[in-house]
Parts: C-alpha cells; structure tokens; sequence
C-alpha cells in the first residue's frame, strides 16, 4: 500500500482561495466553539449573577484586549456563516467549477471583514 | 482474483479508496452531515436575532440588557439559540477530534470530556437566561406588591378612625 498524506497536510498544497477558505472555516468555528462559548456564558451568567458580576465582565471586555477579543469573534462569527453558507451551496452539488469555486471563496472572504466591519460601525456609530 | 475480484471480495488488488467505492456509508456520516445542516440552519436563525439585537439595543448597561432577556421572544430565542449552537459545536469539535486525536482510546476519552462538558456548559447556559427571566419576575412582583402595600398604607392614614 502506498504511502500516502493523511490530515493535516497543509504543507504540500500550493496555497488558494478555496484551501485557506476552507482551513479558516475550521479555525473560526473552533475559535468560536474555545472562546466564543465560554465569554457568551460568562456573559449570560453575569447577567443573571447580578450588577456586580456584570460590571466585571463590562471592564474585561471594554479595554482594548477584550476589543481584540470581541472584534475577533466577530470576524470568526461572520466568516463562519459565509463560509458555512458556502458549504450550503457546495453541498447541493453545485460552486464546484474552478473559476466559480475560486470566485465564491474570494467573497467568502471578503464578506467576513466586510460584515465585521458593518456590525462595529453599526454598534459605534449608534 | 487480482483485476476481475470486485471491490469489498478477499483478494482484490488495488489502492484503499478503491477497496470502498460503491460500497456506500461504512457509518453514520450522512445523519452527521445532515445534523450538520439542521443545526447550522437553527444557528444562523438564532444568531442573526442575537446581531440585530445587538445592533438595536440603545445600549449594554446591566439594566437595558437584563430587561431584554428577560422579554419572552429574546429569552426564548437565546434558549434556542443555545440548544441550536450547543450542538453544533459539538459536532464540529466531535470531527477535530476525529481527525486530530489517532489513537482511537484517547479520542473516545476526548469524544467522552466533549459531549459531557458542552451538554453541561448548555444547560447553565439556560440556567442562566431562566434566572434573568424569573428574577426579572420576582423583582417586578415585588416592586408591585411593595406600590400596592404603600398606596394602602397612605389610604388608611388619610382615612377617618
């Protein structure tokens, strides 16, 4: 039997759009599942825990590493549901064809800093 | 034997996936696949409720958020919301697992910690939104009682023995 490459082998592959759309779906569903999960319950019980529970969690997420950290899950949210959305469509058998595929994951892309970047401005500019 | 032995026989000759193709399902990867889309499905619903809240709420004070969730659309959509993601979650980390932990003891010790911490962190997830909504309650009975309890109590000072 021959030898042949078992995942992860990210380091044979000449890198492209559908390949990194691909491994930053992966990366920014379990950033959301390892960080994202804990800081929505930190985030509910503190609102069930009382005000000074919640002013805790004001003061983690309101100086600029809780910003990194927020703007961060938001990115990984919005790119997760492109290219969750993505995978929707690949699903039905359809978005295979190189020039399509390769179009589809550049958006893919994009709409996930673009999204971010429209939620912050919507949330700043309020 | 050899080239004329079909796929699946003892003594056929070729490379691994050609040993399985035809074969159909080995397991239970279709009803993964087809979870997969239920929960996504229910996630972006939820979630997209949650980005719009978000976006609407005047502000993120304890008093403004905590009079949100306790209404009964938000509180429901986020009881929804953590059943929908919960098991999302867990099926995504359930294949980082499966392709990351290669020895099969150590990836049911780790499929085990996974299914056991993540039902637990989703039922303190509506722990939690179940006690904003009933102390949101008691304190708007109380508050009432207390009105009502204070109005009756000026009543019967202003009232002729």
């Amino acid at each position: 039997m021959a030898e042949r490459p078992l995942s992860p082998h990210l380091s044979i592959w000449r890198w492209g759009p559908a390949m990194l759309v691909s491994i930053l779906h992966r990366v920014s569903g379990d950033g959301l599942a390892f960080v994202g999960i804990p800081v929505l319950l930190w985030w509910l019980a503190a609102l069930a825990s009382g005000p000074v529970a919640y002013a805790q969690f004001t003061r983690a997420a309101d100086n600029p590493l809780g910003y990194v950290v927020l703007v961060g899950l938001n990115w990984a949210f919005f790119n997760h549901v492109c290219s969750g959305l993505r995978h929707f469509v690949l699903d039905l058998g359809a978005g295979f064809e190189l020039a399509t595929n390769k179009i589809w994951s550049v958006l893919v892309l994009v709409a996930g800093v673009v999204l971010t970047a429209a939620f912050w401005a919507a949330i700043l500019l309020r | 034997m050899g080239r004329d032995t079909p796929p699946g026989q003892p003594g056929f000759k070729g490379t691994e996936i050609g040993r399985v193709r035809g074969l159909g399902s080995a397991q239970t990867g279709s009803h993964h696949s087809h979870l997969m889309h239920l929960t996504s499905a229910a996630s972006l619903v939820t979630c997209a409720y949650l980005v719009f809240s978000f976006v609407l709420l005047p502000d993120f004070t304890y008093e403004t958020l905590r009079a949100w969730l306790s209404g009964a659309v938000p509180s429901l959509a986020l009881a929804l919301l953590i059943v929908g993601v919960f098991r999302h979650v867990q099926l995504g980390l359930q294949v980082l697992a499966e392709d990351y932990v290669h020895a099969a003891g150590a990836r049911y010790a780790v499929l085990l910690a996974l299914n056991l911490v993540l039902f637990a962190a989703a039922a303190f997830g509506l722990w939690c939104i179940a006690r904003v909504v009933f102390g949101v309650m008691a304190e708007t009975t109380a508050r009432e009682g207390m009105a009502a309890m204070q109005a009756a109590m000026q009543q019967q000072q202003g009232a002729p023995r």
